[in-house]
């Protein structure tokens, strides 16, 4: 578990983060996000002591990462970068195997463990043990980068926006690789990214940070469909959870306060939770036949909605992006 | 000619290796520091600058009173210049490392140290090689200055070319230092090429194949080279490694490398003692004071140069006492003993052309007191300035010239010729004397203070070696001012080597076993 108590950091007179309290789960994918300057790479960078805090601790499994030796600490976690930082007068392996080597671990443990890495990310390790980064394309200098981060097996991995030089395409397939990387080895996984979309694509929780702050750090679904503040809100874009209908609840069809609603069979009239997700309800609708369904919230009716309204709003909302 | 070529190449290399080594040794770590602390870079780098600027011969100047004569001086002055390159490559190759890679090694757990030298030197290793070979290339033309203070190398032809205005020669020091300065460029070139890590070409440029390929090709061709570098040098560190039982020197001009070239042929000749000879040492000086360390053991000097310059007396005519004086003071204060005074007098003197011998019936120098007003002196600027040159001259014999001129050296005569002067002064020995066909004025009040050659020893060689005496003695016994003027014209005039006249001289003249094999030119 990483644990943040009231951390400050200030350049100077500057402030970067004020009093800042976040845990992180163990096994948890959290997404660090903000705009630009905001302070999350700063917040990455304190878990492995490239930067210290001003005031605060910061606690990894209850003990204090600033008493720890800082080599030591770094080489306990991995850390991916955007640039990759792979040192390109090293071969493939080289790179993979360096903290290894730096340990003392036998030579042939290194290799065993540099081919399980490069299968791992899905590189073949006949072709590419011996090829230099100059040879490699972006979005495998990258796979290379995570295959290195996770050589030494540790129990957290830092990603500092690993995947924002990479074309679309290969950012998409990465994504959804890590994904499956993180199911299977159930690693912490500390990750850092402007882009919301892709922070909703893999987190486990996201933590929105604005001036040094955490605005909310919550479920994807949560910040989609209960955003805190209103900065969360501008942040996501109110048309974005349209881009997820997974996550879309009743609440965001409803026409609110159309009651009293007068239908024929109003004993038969269906009432659903405002926070009940359409995709649960999609077959119910279907299957009982009736136009006007009733939307509740704490067991009183707050408004309603038909089914033609969720078609129109599915047409109205959709594609509309950011906004 | 070529032995001494190749002799004098492997010192050179070895000069170069020892300077350039140096100036690693010292210049990587200060570039890697101030690439650390960027603070302190300015400063450092200006410092360098400042002495990269100074001029060479002058660091030289400034170093022998500290560190003497021979290899060390040499070295370390020459080494300050490899400095400036290596620094600033070394700086500029650290600090242009790209950021990230750096902050990812802190950041995956690698130590400063480790850091360092995995992934900073490596990758900074191209550049810093550029200094290296750039470093190494100026100090091979820098290091024919080391012969002027006795560490040998081809400076050594360069100088006595110039001396003896034997282009020939010159060029025989100058050819091979500037072919090897375009080896080592090439050598270390391909070590550049070599160390730069395969990861950093392949970036710039592609095939790897090929890379691969030329890359070997390169390794190999390294590998030869090392091979050849490596059996000459221990061919030669073989040969010197028979240590020299004396050590003969000589001051920097023909008559003192003809002269002590046959003490040395003599000890040689007659001894089975092995004689190390280190010829054009340099000025008076320089050479006392390597006799004083034990850089040398032996030389044939002046006794006038000993007794007023060395001993600081103030200068007298009389020859036997300072032969005395000096014999007991140099014993008494540098336990150095004097053999024999050789039987000819290198003083100074007034000559005049033949005609003008003749118009003025002058034979004496006192026979130029009434004739002097008619005519011109072209001398040296030391003889005008000195108690025992002119001002004494004048003072002694009543004269008065007409006119007088200050000439540089071998102009003088040339001076002459064209009748710009009428009298000139010289050194009684001057191969052009004879050349010109001059006659020299009889000291006949015995102003000017004897300059006997006189052979100096450290007192500890001489009670090892005794058996040299006789020799040299005997040596000292046959010269004359006529032979050694003879001797001085083959070598000035006749562009015949010094040593070739000093072997046929003493074979012929019987201070050697006839056996003793003969030199070419």
């Amino acid at each position: 578990m990483i644990e943040f108590e009231n951390v400050n950091k200030s350049y100077g007179s500057q402030k970067v983060i004020e009093d800042l309290s976040l845990s992180i789960k163990d096994g948890e994918l959290a997404v660090l996000i903000g705009s630009s300057g905001c302070g999350k790479t700063t917040i990455l960078k304190m878990i492995n002591r490239l930067e210290s805090p001003t005031s605060g601790t910061i606690l990894i499994n209850d003990k204090d990462t600033g008493a720890l030796d800082a080599t030591e600490l770094r080489r306990q976690m991995g850390y991916v970068i955007q640039q990759t930082g792979l040192f390109i007068h090293m071969t493939v392996e080289e790179n993979i195997g360096i903290i290894l080597k730096l340990k003392g671990t036998p030579k042939d443990e290194i290799k065993k463990k540099t081919t399980d890495m490069l299968e791992m990310v899905g590189l073949d390790p006949k072709i590419y043990r011996k090829r230099y980064p100059a040879q490699l394309s972006g979005g495998q200098t990258q796979r290379i980068g995570v295959a290195r981060a996770f050589a030494t097996d540790p129990k957290i991995i830092l990603m500092d926006e690993p995947f924002s030089a990479l074309d679309p395409i290969t950012r998409a397939q990465l994504r959804k690789e890590l994904k499956t990387l993180h199911a299977k080895t159930g690693k912490t996984i500390v990750f850092v990214t402007h882009d919301i979309d892709e922070a909703i694509q893999i987190a486990d929780r996201i933590c929105i940070i604005n001036g040094g702050k955490i605005e909310q750090f919550d479920t994807p679904e949560n910040i989609l469909a209960r955003p805190a503040s209103e900065y969360v809100s501008k942040f996501i874009g109110e048309n974005r959870i349209w881009e997820y209908p997974e996550y879309l609840t009743v609440k965001h069809i409803m026409i609110p306060d159309s009651f009293p609603i007068i239908v024929p069979d109003m004993d038969k009239l269906l009432v659903f939770d405002e926070n009940t997700k359409l995709v649960d309800i999609v077959s119910k609708i279907d299957e009982s036949g009736r136009n006007i369904f009733a939307v509740s919230k704490n067991g009183e009716v707050i408004g309603s909605f038909t089914r033609m309204a969720l078609i129109k709003a599915f047409i109205e909302h959709m594609g509309k992006g950011e906004e | 000619m070529r032995e001494q070529i190749f002799s004098l190449l492997i010192d050179h290399i070895q000069l170069t290796v020892l300077a350039v080594g140096l100036a690693v040794i010292i210049g990587l770590p200060v570039g890697i520091l101030i690439s650390r602390y960027i603070k302190i870079s300015k400063p450092v780098l200006a410092v360098a600058n400042v002495i990269q600027a100074i001029p060479s011969m002058a660091l030289l100047g400034f170093a022998i009173p500290i560190l003497g004569i021979g290899v060390v001086p040499s070295v370390i002055a020459v080494a300050l210049y490899a400095l400036l390159p290596i620094i600033k490559n070394t700086y500029t190759g650290m600090s242009t490392i790209n950021r990230d890679t750096l902050e990812a090694a802190k950041g995956i757990g690698m130590t400063t140290q480790e850091i360092l030298f995995r992934v900073q030197l490596p990758m900074a290793l191209p550049v810093i090689m550029a200094g290296i070979r750039i470093s190494a290339v100026n100090t091979v033309g820098l290091m024919t200055m080391a012969a002027y203070v006795g560490a040998g190398g081809l400076g050594y032809l360069v100088y006595a070319g110039i001396r003896t205005v034997n282009t020939v020669q010159t060029l025989a020091g100058a050819i091979p230092a500037c072919l090897l300065a375009l080896f080592i460029d090439y050598f270390f070139g391909l070590i550049e090429k070599l160390v730069t890590p395969v990861g950093l070409v392949l970036k710039d440029s592609g095939e790897p194949t090929k890379i691969f390929r030329e890359r070997k090709r390169r390794v190999i061709t390294f590998a030869v080279i090392c091979a050849i570098i490596l059996s000459l040098f221990g061919a030669e560190l073989f040969s010197k490694s028979q240590k020299a039982d004396i050590v003969v020197a000589s001051k920097d001009y023909t008559e003192q490398i003809i002269l002590n070239n046959m003490v040395a042929d003599v000890i040689e000749g007659n001894t089975d003692l092995k004689v190390k000879r280190k010829m054009a040492l340099g000025g008076s000086e320089i050479c006392f004071k390597a006799l004083q360390t034990g850089d040398i053991d032996m030389i044939a000097e002046y006794s006038g140069t000993l007794y007023s310059l060395i001993l600081k007396h103030d200068p007298i005519s009389d020859k036997q006492i300072v032969y005395d004086t000096m014999k007991k003071e140099l014993k008494e204060q540098y336990n150095i003993a004097c053999l024999n005074q050789m039987n000819y007098n290198n003083t100074f003197t007034l000559a005049v052309k033949p005609e003008t011998a003749e118009k003025y019936n002058l034979k004496t120098l006192s026979d130029l007191k009434d004739a002097s007003g008619n005519l011109t002196l072209g001398a040296e600027i030391e003889f005008f300035d000195r108690q025992d040159g002119l001002v004494g001259l004048k003072q002694t014999y009543g004269l008065s010239f007409a006119n007088e001129l200050t000439v540089v050296s071998s102009n003088r005569y040339t001076a002459l010729e064209n009748g710009d002067c009428d009298v000139i002064d010289a050194y009684s020995t001057d191969g052009l004397l004879k050349k010109f066909n001059l006659v020299c004025l009889e000291d006949d009040k015995n102003f000017f203070v004897p300059y006997f050659a006189t052979p100096i020893i450290r007192q500890e060689v001489l009670d090892k070696y005794p058996q040299i005496v006789p020799y040299v003695n005997a040596l000292g016994a046959s010269l004359s001012e006529d032979t050694m003027m003879e001797l001085n014209y083959e070598v000035d005039e006749q562009q015949l080597s010094p040593e070739k006249v000093a072997r046929d001289y003493v074979i012929d003249n019987g201070l050697v076993p006839s056996t003793m094999p003969r030199i070419n030119n």
